[in-house]
């Protein structure tokens, strides 16, 4: 089975072009993709979209080619994140069975690429 | 109080714009109207294209030749669907285009309106940026980003998509943005400190068998002096890629040729047989490097100078990458060179390269009587038009014939789709380097299937005095998926072979340019010299035996070391 890999791309919302950008940039290199969570985080746009992709022989290509795509601050790999799902009922409680799940990704080092700067940082 | 569409030109003529290609439609008129009296009193030049294909090829041979973004304009739907090839074949080469497309207005936008296409989503992955703008505010600041996007880091084409209803709204207080305010996109950052330069310089110094090899990005920096003198200092052979041989002088001792696919055998060779390989500029395509393993199995050291940090691992990782401007870090690596010292002794080196050079030289100049051979044609143009000549191409074993027999002699003079491998590139493309550069002399060196594809603008050629000289070998044929089907595929021929229509001289007439069939290198030099006094566009056909192969080759997929450099149906 392919593993996965988490990542976090932050970056600026102008319309939903951006999201399909982002996927696009994995289509182009076959990259599959498990999940996706993305929100905005501030008033002028700022998005963080975390996602769990296929991790190939393409994929860190795909990893720096997102690096470098206009809109886009910066992309953190959580490096061997294990992801933990969470279910929530209509009610927004925490159940066995909700209607919706929420991956989770629980990580202690981040690898960070952001238009050809590429630094590690362990989290504790 | 301006208009959206006076925005739109002040913006481009704020950022130097001198020349649109373009057609006009509905969505694009107002910006159109809005420009007038600048085509009126001089401040703008309008070039009307017949497709708008060829308004985007057009844009990218001007900005290749002069070294400044090209502009195009198309109405919505299919003008800016048309647009596509264009903008793609900028992107792969890595030149700056800008696109302004008008839109249907905002209330049908997603509606199916008429002549609507979702030019945000089609761009989205055939250009580096597209944007569309939701009001009138957005126009100054988006032009200006539109720019700096374009043309900084790697170079690329643009797309500013702006519907018809916005063109049209005014605005009292326009603020004209000092300089570009685009989040989440900034220049990549240069790695280059002096430990690195040193440990560089060193290798290459301490290299037995040293080769420097010229991409595009040689003459996006204006390092071809640079190149040059650091090839000099080590005593190093150039070898470039099939852009870069833009970037240095054929008549150079040093230089060797284009490598890769189509390339020159001796300049492959080279760069196989090399033990250290500093890329400048070159982004490691599979047509220069047709296999990757074989050139690791090699066991050289790679040094790459690039201004895209991302290239370095994007094929294999290189050994020592720099990032930055190439024309700075060159210097710096010689500056070190120079004080380390020349300490290797390259003359059994440079004396494999000439070896090389004399082996391979005997395949590649037979001559047939009564026949046009493709390099004695190009030898005879090179020697008929000025050394500053600005040469393009279409795409097909014309091109390949370039790649080994043109003589680049200046920078930025040599412009050919090459990474998309776009046919009908070499006419609209050559009517954008004669609009940048007037006054030098302009050859669309093509082949009947590429020019045909876009041979309807010789009208705007002639039209718009934009006096150019196609050059056409004419082998009746899509000659190199014919070689291919020929060597590789059990010579079956399938799809490629054309009539006798249409008589290209005739085309050229119809369209008020000169036209000549020139089957001797007499006939062509005379046609050529023709050309040039009468100054009008001009159409110079080429008989070529449909035979005649683009040599050297490789087999698909094949490895460099594979070279076929001779017939292989005429037996070992």
């Amino acid at each position: 089975m392919t593993r996965e890999k988490v990542v976090k791309i932050t970056g600026y919302y102008r319309d939903p072009g951006f999201l399909e950008r982002i996927m696009g940039n994995f289509r182009k290199l076959w990259v599959d993709i498990d999940w996706v969570n993305a929100r905005r985080i501030t008033d002028d746009g700022l998005y963080e979209v975390y996602l769990g992709i296929k991790d190939t022989k393409n994929t860190y290509l795909a990893i720096i080619n997102a690096s470098k795509m206009v809109d886009v601050e910066k992309i953190e790999v959580l490096e061997d994140a294990e992801v933990t799902s969470i279910s929530v009922d209509n009610k927004g409680r925490i159940t066995d069975s909700g209607s919706m799940v929420i991956f989770v990704p629980v990580y202690n080092k981040i690898t960070t690429y952001s238009w050809g700067d590429k630094y590690s940082q362990d989290i504790h | 109080m301006p208009t959206g569409a006076r925005l739109i030109v002040d913006s481009l003529k704020r950022e130097g714009v001198k020349v649109i290609f373009g057609i006009p439609g509905l969505t694009n008129m107002p910006f159109y109207d809005a420009f007038l009296e600048d085509l009126q009193n001089g401040e703008l030049r309008h070039v009307l294209m017949r497709h708008e294909q060829a308004a985007a090829h057009a844009a990218d041979g001007f900005a290749r030749a002069s070294g400044f973004p090209g502009v195009c304009t198309a109405t919505s739907g299919p003008g800016a669907t048309n647009l596509v090839t264009g903008m793609v074949t900028a992107y792969w080469d890595s030149s700056p285009v800008i696109a302004i497309t008008g839109q249907v207005v905002r209330p049908v936008i997603g509606k199916m309106a008429f002549q609507e296409a979702d030019t945000p989503g089609i761009f989205a992955n055939a250009a580096k940026y597209v944007v569309q703008l939701k009001n009138i505010m957005e126009i100054p600041e988006w032009i200006k980003n539109a720019f700096y996007i374009s043309s900084t880091g790697r170079p690329g084409p643009v797309v500013v998509d702006i519907p018809r209803d916005v063109q049209l709204e005014k605005l009292d207080d326009v603020k004209w943005p000092e300089k570009p305010t685009v989040r989440g996109f900034r220049p990549f950052k240069s790695n280059v400190e002096p430990i690195l330069i040193k440990k560089v310089a060193e290798i290459l110094v301490n290299a037995e068998r040293p080769v420097i090899l010229a991409g595009t990005g040689v003459i996006w920096s204006g390092s071809t002096p640079e190149v040059l003198k650091l090839a000099e200092t080590l005593i190093s052979p150039i070898v470039t890629t099939l852009p870069g041989k833009s970037a240095i002088p054929a008549d150079h001792p040093l230089y060797v040729g284009a490598m890769g696919y189509y390339g020159r055998a001796e300049a492959s060779m080279v760069g196989l047989e090399s033990d250290v390989m500093l890329i400048v500029g070159g982004r490691l395509s599979d047509r220069t490097f047709t296999s990757y393993d074989e050139m690791i199995e090699t066991g050289k050291k790679f040094i790459m100078i690039n201004i895209d940090p991302t290239d370095g691992e994007r094929a294999f990782k290189v050994d020592y990458a720099l990032y930055g401007n190439a024309k700075d870090i060159l210097r710096q690596i010689l500056e070190a060179v120079i004080k380390i010292g020349a300490k290797k002794d390259h003359s059994g080196w440079m004396k494999r390269v000439k070896e090389l050079k004399d082996y391979y030289s005997q395949f590649y100049y037979p001559d047939e009587p009564g026949k046009i051979k493709p390099w004695k044609a190009l030898k005879t143009i090179r020697n008929a038009i000025p050394r500053d000549s600005i040469v393009t191409t279409g795409v097909g074993q014309h091109q390949m014939w370039a790649e080994v027999f043109w003589e680049v002699l200046e920078p930025r003079t040599f412009i050919s789709s090459t990474g998309m491998g776009t046919m009908g590139f070499g006419l609209p493309a050559a009517i954008g380097a004669k609009m940048a550069r007037p006054n030098k002399v302009v050859v669309d060196l093509d082949g009947d299937g590429s020019f045909l594809m876009t041979g309807n603008n010789l009208a705007t050629a002639v039209d718009e005095h934009i006096p150019i000289i196609s050059i056409i070998f004419d082998n009746r044929a899509l000659g190199l998926v014919r070689q291919v089907q020929d060597l590789f595929q059990n010579r079956r021929v399938v799809g490629v072979d054309y009539g006798p229509s249409p008589d290209l001289i005739k085309y050229a007439e119809a369209f008020g340019a000169l036209g000549f069939n020139a089957d001797s290198y007499e006939e062509i030099e005379k046609s050529i010299k023709i050309a040039i006094k009468e100054n009008i566009p001009a159409v110079i056909r080429l008989p070529i035996d449909k035979n005649e192969l683009a040599l050297p080759t490789l087999p698909p997929g094949g490895k460099l070391s594979q070279v076929i450099v001779s017939d292989p149906r005429k037996g070992s």
